[in-house]
Parts: structure tokens; C-alpha cells; sequence
């Protein structure tokens, strides 16, 4: 009896499905008449909850201040956003709703390298244009896709600034760790090459696996190779880990950079006077002197009550290059937006953007390193943006 | 490899071993008791981890002090879960071990929700006696010291409840024979309760101190319940010696392939040793081989 009144309903609801989408383009209102719809997934649940939110933000952000301003070609604007849990099966499926069902008119990119790997297939298969503001890891636009571009600083060029800086300083051996996945790899992958330019030798090498817990093996083994830097391509766990470690280790090395870890806020609160002296490469701060930077921040705070972050940067310089792209084309044609943001030069709260035309990477946005000192993270390194020159050596756990 | 280096190892891998121990010993009282599998151990353990951070966070509360309070919520907690849902499980033992498997990892995924909803995803840990004693050649971990002491101190307190008091003796008799207790007047279903409370505040005990030495979220549970596992299969399912054995022999494994081969291997020695004692010594590495 249930079963059969839950069959009618499924059948009445199809049923109702059908007929609207058979009505649909002939009921809806001329298009100039309707908004702009620009449409993602992103990590709203699971893992990433917290950084994904925030990404969210940023694009919440812009669109709010775009419609306020008169929209974009005299319509205006609206996002459409799915949670895709942090999972890349399910954002695939989520783009191909908002392309084939909910027929948005733009797509921007979502969260994570992993995510945005997957979903940049369907953005090449439907040919619509994707800037994607959170994706380091170069990996996806080395496979010919034309539709993708990178709306974040390059994984690889991360440690340029921490082996810049032990060059200036005459450090010369290196020890080389991070977790076992895509985008840490990415980060070390670039050491090698510059270890050889900067006349640098790396005597330790070796990854561990995430989730690992345990980090005081590959800590003493670190020690025992003896380093002047190590460089750790870390997030927030393991970065966390790798230092607690050192100091149990009594171990010490000139200068100590630990990836992206030490750019989040929580790595003070969870090392307290030990965070001292760690560098880490970030990609915006709220000092920046970038273009339209100050009011951003000040306007983002306003608005939901805490300070932007990175992400939430990156993504509003997304819709700020994606915005513009549109105005000069004149029209939301895919060919000629996808052209306009291959070739475009423009200055973002992030920096410049400028992407390689061929592959979509980004060129213009330049990495920070940042360095906790006296509690609080200065920008070091380039020298252009320093807040501070970089308080070197590190100090030794027993003089702290 | 010289002495030091060889003394250093085995002085961190036996730290180690005491925080899994800990958390063994809960998920150990649990089997032993109620033949359950609790697949949710590690929700619990990581709940309490969660909680002392996040007081660390808001108040500074010292992890000594959320441990206690830790343990009681935990017991009431448990004593709840075991009431209102393993009660009404079938209780012939055939099929008691594969409903209850499947109950609590459901439950696992429940309380994996209700941290993340609540403490959010963000990785935490406790800045608390980060720092090293130094003697002679080695150092030493104030944290993982303190969790080893603390975690000792627990199971010695296990140790004297099982063997000189009344609730011990009944835990211990329906562990060892079911019919037997029940001949014997033991309130079987108290008993339960009380083990299956006794055993989740025990987890929440051990998130206190894994706090100190490990970052982790609300998806970082599973891994710990592994781990435990690991633990008590090498030891010896509801045996309560062979738990610290087997948590010592883990710890030593991890730190010695993380440091001569790559911590890819540390992170898989433990599952192989588990493996390798469920083929060739099923009881445990302590247990009467065959049994």
C-alpha cells in the first residue's frame, strides 16, 4: 500500500520533471531580462569544510559588490553553489548538473587540486572556460586541456623563496621532506633543479605517507644526515608534527621552512613559542599592497564577521579576472572569453594575474615567504613585499 | 649502528607503544567483556582529544585537568550507547559479533559526523610539554613520557579494579564464561554496561594524552581504532597483559623501520606484524598457541 503511494509520487514528480523541462525554454523570460548565473561546487562538508567555506566567501564577495555596482553587461549576477564534500566523483557530477541542467551561463573553478583535476574533463568536454582559484599543483594543465586556468600561485615555485633566502645567508646542504601526495610532491620537485643552480647539495630526501603520526624516525634520520635547511613540504598535521618532533630530537638546522602549514593561524596557536623562526610560502596577505587589497579585507570582514584568508583571496581575484574578461568581450560567447582569459594581463587583490596561453599556468602571481616571529607572520621574502628582512639562524631549542 | 642511536629508537618507539597501549587496553575491556568489536573506539578517543584542544583553545585548561572530566562524560556516554542500542542486539555469541561489528561502525560514522559538526575539520593538537629531557645521549619526550607514565597509571588501576574488587571479578567472570556468571548471580547486563562505559572512558583517558604527541581531526578516528586493534590482536584478545606486549612491540616496530627503511614501511609494520600473529599465533603473542 506505502509502496505503491511512494511509487505515485515518484511518477507524479517525474512526471511534473518532464513536462518543465520540455516547457522550460519556451517559458522562461527573454535573456537579458534574467541574471548572469556563474556556477560551482565547493567543499562546504567533510575535511576541507573550514578552507573551503572561506573560498566560498570570496566569491560571495564579489558578486555581492558586482551587483551593487550595476552588474556585469547590465544584467545581474547570481552564484549557484553545490557542496561537493571534498569529493572529486561527486563535484564531476555537480558541474555536469550545473552545465546540462541548470544551464549556468559561467562555471569558476572549485576547491582543492584533486577536485579541480577531475572536474577540469567536463569543463573541456562541455567547452566553457573554468578559471580555478585553488589548484597549486600544475598537473592538470599538463594534459592539453584548453579550458582551464590557474588562479593560484605554482606549487614548484613555492621553495624558491626559502633556498633564495639560505643562498643570501651561505647555506649549503639541504634535507627534503613532505607527505607522500600530489601537491606536496609538486612543491619538491622543484628542489633538486635549484639545489644544482644555487650550487646546494640535498643529503636527505624522503617523503612520508599521509596520515602518517608518528614523525620522530624520519626526524632523527634527519639529524643525523646533518643539514644547514630543511625544507618540508608540509600542511598544517604534519608541519605541526615534524616540528614537535625536531625539538624532542633536540634538532636544530639553520633555517627551517615548512610549506603551507605555517601560513595558517592555527600553527601559532599550536606551537606556541616553538612556531619562532619556522618560514612557510602563503599566497596573499592581508598587508599586501596589491590592487583594490585594503577594502577587500575591510569589506570581507564587514560582511561575515572574520578576516579573509588566502582562499577566500584567490577565489574573489578569480571572479575579479573572470568579471573582466567578460566586459571586455562584450558578451558571455565561451571561444572569446576563453581566449580573453588565456591572453589577459590584470591587476587582482592577488597581484597580476598572467597565465601561460598554451597550458593555462600561472606566470604573474608571485609566492610569499612568510616567518613567525614574535608571534605574529611577516612576509620576508621577495624583497619588494618584505615587511621584515628574515630573522636568521633558527635558534637552538636550548638557547629558547 | 652504534649504541645510541639503537637506545634513542627503542626509548621512542616505547613511548610510543604507551599511548596505544592506553587505548588498546579500553578496546581490549570492551572485547573481552562483550565478545563487541567496537569499530567507533576510535571516534571516542579522538572525541577527547578533540575536546582537551578545544578547552586548551578557548580557556587554557590544562590537559591534566579536561582528563578527568574527560572520563567521566565518556563513562556516561558509553553506559547511554550500551542502553540504548548494543542492549537490543541478539545476544546468542554467533551472531552478537557480526551485528555488533556492523552497529558500531555505523555508530563510528555517526560520531565522525557529529565531531566534525562540532569540533569542525580543522587538525588540532596541544602545545604542552613540547620539549625534551636530555640524558646522557638521548632525549627524551616530556609529552610522550607523560603520556606513558599516565597511561601505566591507568592500566595498573585497570589491573587492581579486574582482580580485588567485586565489579572486577564479575567483569572477569562474564569475559571467561557467560553461563557461568549467570549461574552464579551476576547481573550480566550491569556488567555489560559498566564494561562497555568503563572501556569508552578509558579511549577518552588515551585522547587526552595522544593529544600531546599527534595533530588530528574528526576523520583521524579510524586510524587509532586500527592501530588498537593491531595492539590487541598481537596481545591477545582480552588479555590485558599482553596489551601493553603487544602496544611495546608496535612501537618498537614503527621506529625502527621509520628510521631504516622510510616511514612508508613504519606506517605499514604494524598491520604486517598483525597479519603475521593472526596466521602463525592467533591467541596473541602471549596467548597458549591453538587456542
Amino acid at each position: 500500500m506505502r509502496r505503491t503511494r511512494l511509487q505515485a509520487i515518484a511518477a507524479g514528480v517525474a512526471g511534473a520533471a518532464f513536462i518543465i523541462a520540455l516547457g522550460g525554454p519556451h517559458l522562461t523570460a527573454s535573456a537579458a531580462d534574467k541574471p548572469i548565473v556563474i556556477g560551482a561546487s565547493i567543499s562546504e562538508t567533510g575535511a576541507y569544510a573550514d578552507s573551503g567555506k572561506l573560498a566560498l566567501q570570496g566569491y560571495q564577495l564579489w558578486v555581492k559588490q558586482q551587483n551593487a555596482a550595476g552588474g556585469l553587461l547590465g544584467r545581474q549576477i547570481e552564484l549557484k553553489t553545490y557542496d561537493d564534500a571534498s569529493d572529486p566523483a561527486t563535484a564531476v557530477r555537480l558541474y555536469q548538473r550545473l552545465i546540462d541542467q541548470d544551464h549556468v551561463d559561467l562555471i569558476v573553478g572549485p576547491y582543492s587540486s584533486a577536485v579541480t583535476a577531475s572536474v577540469a574533463n567536463v569543463a573541456q568536454q562541455h567547452h566553457m572556460p573554468m578559471i580555478s582559484p585553488e589548484v597549486a599543483s600544475t598537473a592538470p594543465f599538463q594534459r592539453g586541456l584548453t579550458e582551464i586556468f590557474q588562479g593560484i600561485q605554482i606549487a614548484a615555485a613555492y621553495v624558491e623563496g626559502p633556498m633564495e633566502i639560505a643562498k643570501e645567508k651561505g647555506y649549503k646542504s639541504i634535507a627534503v621532506t613532505g607527505e607522500d601526495t600530489l601537491f606536496p610532491r609538486s612543491v619538491v620537485a622543484g628542489v633538486d633543479d635549484l639545489a644544482k643552480k644555487m650550487g646546494m647539495t640535498i643529503v636527505f630526501n624522503q617523503l612520508y605517507p599521509h596520515n602518517a603520526s608518528d614523525y620522530s624516525s624520519i626526524v632523527e634520520k634527519m639529524k643525523q644526515a646533518n643539514p644547514d635547511i630543511v625544507i618540508a613540504a608540509s600542511y598544517l598535521p604534519d608541519s605541526v608534527g615534524l616540528l614537535r618532533a625536531m625539538k624532542q630530537a633536540n634538532f636544530a638546522p639553520k633555517l627551517l621552512y615548512e610549506g603551507v602549514g605555517p601560513t595558517e593561524l592555527s600553527f601559532g596557536t599550536q606551537n606556541g613559542k616553538d612556531a619562532e623562526g619556522v618560514m612557510g610560502t602563503g599566497n596573499w596577505n592581508a598587508e599586501l599592497k596589491t590592487q583594490g587589497n585594503a577594502a577587500f579585507v575591510k569589506t570581507f570582514e564587514a560582511e561575515f564577521g572574520h578576516a579573509p584568508d588566502y582562499h577566500a583571496a584567490a577565489n574573489f581575484a578569480s571572479l575579479e579576472v573572470l568579471g573582466d574578461a567578460v566586459k571586455r568581450v562584450g558578451s558571455l560567447d565561451s571561444a572569446k572569453l576563453r581566449d580573453q582569459l588565456a591572453t589577459l594581463t590584470m591587476p587582482t587583490v592577488m597581484g597580476t594575474y598572467k597565465v601561460d596561453p598554451k597550458t593555462g599556468i600561472q606566470q604573474g602571481y608571485k609566492s610569499l615567504v612568510l616567518q613567525w616571529v614574535n608571534g605574529k607572520q611577516f612576509v620576508v621574502y621577495p624583497k619588494a613585499l618584505a615587511q621584515r628582512p628574515p630573522s636568521l639562524p633558527f635558534a637552538p631549542w636550548s638557547t629558547r | 649502528m652504534h649504541a645510541a642511536l639503537f637506545g634513542q629508537l627503542t626509548i621512542d618507539g616505547l613511548l610510543v607503544g604507551g599511548v596505544y597501549a592506553l587505548s588498546a587496553l579500553g578496546l581490549n575491556v570492551i572485547f573481552g567483556v562483550m565478545r563487541i568489536v567496537n569499530l567507533a573506539h576510535g571516534e571516542f578517543v579522538i572525541g577527547a582529544a578533540l575536546l582537551a584542544a578545544v578547552l586548551f583553545e578557548r580557556l587554557h585548561a590544562s590537559v591534566l585537568v579536561v582528563l578527568p572530566l574527560a572520563f567521566v562524560l565518556a563513562f556516561g556516554l558509553g553506559a547511554l550507547i550500551q542502553r540504548a542500542f548494543l542492549r537490543r542486539l541478539p545476544t546468542d555469541l554467533a551472531s552478537a559479533e557480526a551485528t555488533s561489528l556492523l552497529m558500531t561502525f555505523g555508530l563510528s560514522y555517526f560520531f565522525v559526523g557529529a565531531w566534525l559538526a562540532f569540533f569542525s575539520g580543522n587538525f588540532r593538537s596541544v602545545p604542552y610539554l613540547t620539549g625534551a629531557w636530555t640524558l646522557g645521549p638521548f632525549s627524551i619526550a616530556q609529552a610522550r613520557l607523560l603520556a606513558f607514565v599516565a597511561s601505566g597509571i591507568v592500566a595498573a588501576l585497570l589491573a587492581m579494579l579486574l582482580r580485588y574488587t567485586a565489579l572486577g571479578r564479575a567483569i572477569r567472570a562474564t569475559s571467561q564464561n557467560l553461563q557461568g556468571a549467570l549461574a552464579c548471580g551476576v547481573d550480566v547486563e550491569r556488567v555489560r554496561t559498566l564494561s562497555f562505559a568503563l572501556g569508552t572512558a578509558i579511549a577518552a583517558a588515551s585522547g587526552c594524552l595522544l593529544i600531546l604527541i599527534f595533530t588530528v581531526n574528526p576523520e583521524t578516528g579510524a586510524n587509532v581504532t586500527l592501530a588498537s586493534f593491531a595492539v590487541i590482536a598481537l596481545g591477545g584478545l582480552g588479555n590485558y597483559a599482553g596489551t601493553l606486549v603487544g602496544a611495546a612491540v608496535i612501537g618498537l616496530a614503527i621506529s625502527f623501520t621509520g628510521y631504516f627503511a622510510t616511514a612508508q614501511v613504519a606506517q605499514a609494520a604494524p598491520y604486517v606484524l598483525f597479519i603475521l600473529v593472526l596466521l602463525l599465533r592467533p591467541a596473541g603473542l602471549l596467548g597458549k598457541s591453538g587456542a
